[in-house]
């Protein structure tokens, strides 16, 4: 505040350089898989790269939805990510709601459980996972896949919705059942539109985990007509030669989903982001 | 009436993560391949715990491992404060920069893996175009036996560090602005408050975070398995990833729950040190 005006914006150069790398060290690699996607085949494998495409071209979105699975994939990703998230608010909202509202025994063993599977990663369970699946018939099936992923994203729902129901005072529902209201109503009436905000949250990260996750997928769908987005994707890579300029579009379509959220539910993702590992 | 409201919760995590991790203990005492899986396994009892210890390639792989967590988390952890330091000075310019800062945080790994192919491609990659505009020589970053983990590195601190930033911001946030108050009215230099007061006060969140990402880093394979697959010459084959392979590339499902079961004890302790920190967080 002593200094003058100049001298603050020469203090503040290195910030904002620092700034600019991050942000080119951010947006650069997905720039690159967006440029290339639009670029016609025979500038992708041109020497030396364009920085910019020459000549917009959409022949490698028109190749990728015409001459390979990738539709196929975008509609099982959908099946498999909406069921899990539905599943996954369900089991997560009543759950949540009896952690904030009632007192029981084992209450604290079970919400320590949920702590630990947070913590520690359904990977180390995905061998015998395998095993169980393919016992119980559930391999090649979207809907065990939805399943699966609820070992993903139970814990993670299940403490975000917690902090959000704790938020909401008790009050309101003491209202609502002196009025007669019956526990379960209360619940879809009174706590539940209140917890609108908290809901969509959970909603989009359930969504988001299933959309982007793989390694499950990859072990449990063994039939090609079953593979979600990402593994499609990853078939443009087992080919001999990689096509870049169809991958890169594959890719865009890929996150596309992703890039939704960001433009439309920034507030949430950001809640979201923190919900499941600040409070506990 | 509390348990039917738990009953979906406790039923599901029973079935898909408390009795596979239960089920493992068990595999893990059987010689269980892809080979005898439909007419029943021997078992083994320790033999595959006794073949892990003797196994170079797993303490490879730990080695390799470490390289991982502690190049990320450096790179993650120095990035990811001096942002939220920075956002937190300057809301008008965090309020425009976050929403790009946090994206490659919630792509998929498929994604950042062929993103991150493609930047270090030889030919058609940027990095190297930028190399041979400079006069450099190009780099065959993935294909290099000492440059391909921290080329992992380099694309894990990219679509990590936006966690670090975001825990981090939302710590500063709950450091009571009547402290930074005082201390100016007191006199104190911009670095005597970092120095006295946001440090102190964010160092709950700073043990909190930095032991999150550890067991995130170490138990992370999915970018590994995109980009490397463990190779050249094992150079990235972390203890992640060489569970992953020993199971599905090699088949030896027993084997492969030995190793995830020992990963599970080093993550056990992480885990008690999270709570422990964080009851500390709280008490203070």
């Amino acid at each position: 505040m002593r200094r003058t005006r100049g001298a603050r914006w020469l203090a503040l150069l290195p910030v904002y350089g620092f700034l600019l790398a991050y942000l080119l060290f951010t947006i650069v690699p997905v720039y690159w898989v967006f440029a290339t996607s639009f670029k016609p085949a025979q500038e992708v494998m041109s020497f030396p790269p364009t920085l910019l495409p020459h000549r917009l071209s959409l022949e490698n979105y028109v190749a990728v939805f015409t001459q390979t699975r990738l539709a196929r994939g975008v509609v099982n990703s959908l099946i498999v990510s909406s069921s899990a998230t539905l599943l996954a608010l369900f089991i997560a909202t009543l759950a949540a709601y009896a952690f904030t509202r009632f007192r029981f025994r084992g209450k604290g063993v079970l919400m320590g459980t949920v702590l630990g599977l947070y913590l520690i990663p359904p990977l180390i369970g995905i061998i015998p996972l395998f095993l169980l699946f393919s016992k119980l018939g559930l391999l090649n099936n979207l809907f065990g896949l939805a399943l699966a992923y609820q070992s993903l994203v139970l814990p993670l729902l299940t403490f975000m919705l917690k902090n959000y129901f704790e938020g909401i005072p008790v009050e309101v529902e003491e209202a609502a059942m002196i009025d007669g209201c019956s526990r379960v109503g209360v619940l879809r009436w009174v706590t539940l539109p209140l917890a609108l905000p908290g809901l969509a949250t959970a909603a989009i990260f359930a969504f988001i985990f299933s959309w982007n996750e793989f390694v499950m997928a990859l072990t449990l769908l063994l039939r090609e007509d079953l593979k979600t987005v990402q593994l499609v994707i990853m078939e443009f890579v087992k080919l001999h030669r990689i096509e870049w300029g169809q991958l890169t579009a594959a890719m865009v379509v890929g996150m596309a989903p992703v890039l939704l959220f960001i433009v439309f539910a920034q507030r949430y993702l950001i809640a979201g982001l923190l919900g499941g590992a600040t409070k506990s | 009436m509390p348990y039917a409201f738990v009953a979906p919760l406790a039923l599901a995590l029973l079935s898909v993560s408390v009795l596979p991790l239960l089920w493992d203990v068990w595999v893990s005492l059987q010689d269980l391949r892809t080979t005898n899986i439909l007419r029943g396994a021997p078992f083994v009892g320790l033999g595959n715990y006794v073949k892990l210890f003797h196994d170079p390639l797993f303490y490879h792989s730990l080695r390799v491992s470490l390289y991982f967590v502690v190049g990320s988390i450096l790179g993650q952890f120095m990035l990811g404060l001096l942002i939220a330091l920075i956002f937190h000075r300057m809301p008008a310019v965090a309020r425009w920069l976050r929403p790009v800062f946090i994206l490659p945080w919630i792509l998929s790994a498929i994604i950042v893996g062929y993103s991150w192919i493609w930047m270090y491609n030889y030919n058609f990659g940027l990095i190297n175009l930028a190399l041979r505009a400079v006069g450099l020589h190009p780099v065959r970053w993935l294909n290099d036996i000492s440059m391909a983990i921290w080329a992992l590195v380099i694309a894990n601190v990219w679509r990590g560090t936006p966690f670090t930033m975001l825990f981090l911001e939302a710590a500063l946030k709950n450091i009571p602005p009547e402290l930074y108050e005082a201390a100016y009215v007191d006199g104190a230099s911009g670095w005597q408050v970092f120095r006295h007061i946001t440090f102190p006060m964010l160092r709950p969140a700073v043990a909190i975070n930095l032991i999150l990402v550890t067991m995130w880093t170490f138990n992370l394979f999915d970018t590994i398995l995109v980009m490397t697959q463990g190779g050249p010459a094992n150079a990235t084959l972390t203890t992640a990833m060489y569970m992953y392979k020993i199971a599905f590339r090699y088949g030896l499902f027993g084997y492969g729950a030995a190793i995830a079961l020992v990963m599970l004890a080093i993550n056990g302790a992480m885990a008690l040190l999270y709570v422990r920190t964080v009851g500390k967080a709280a008490v203070s």
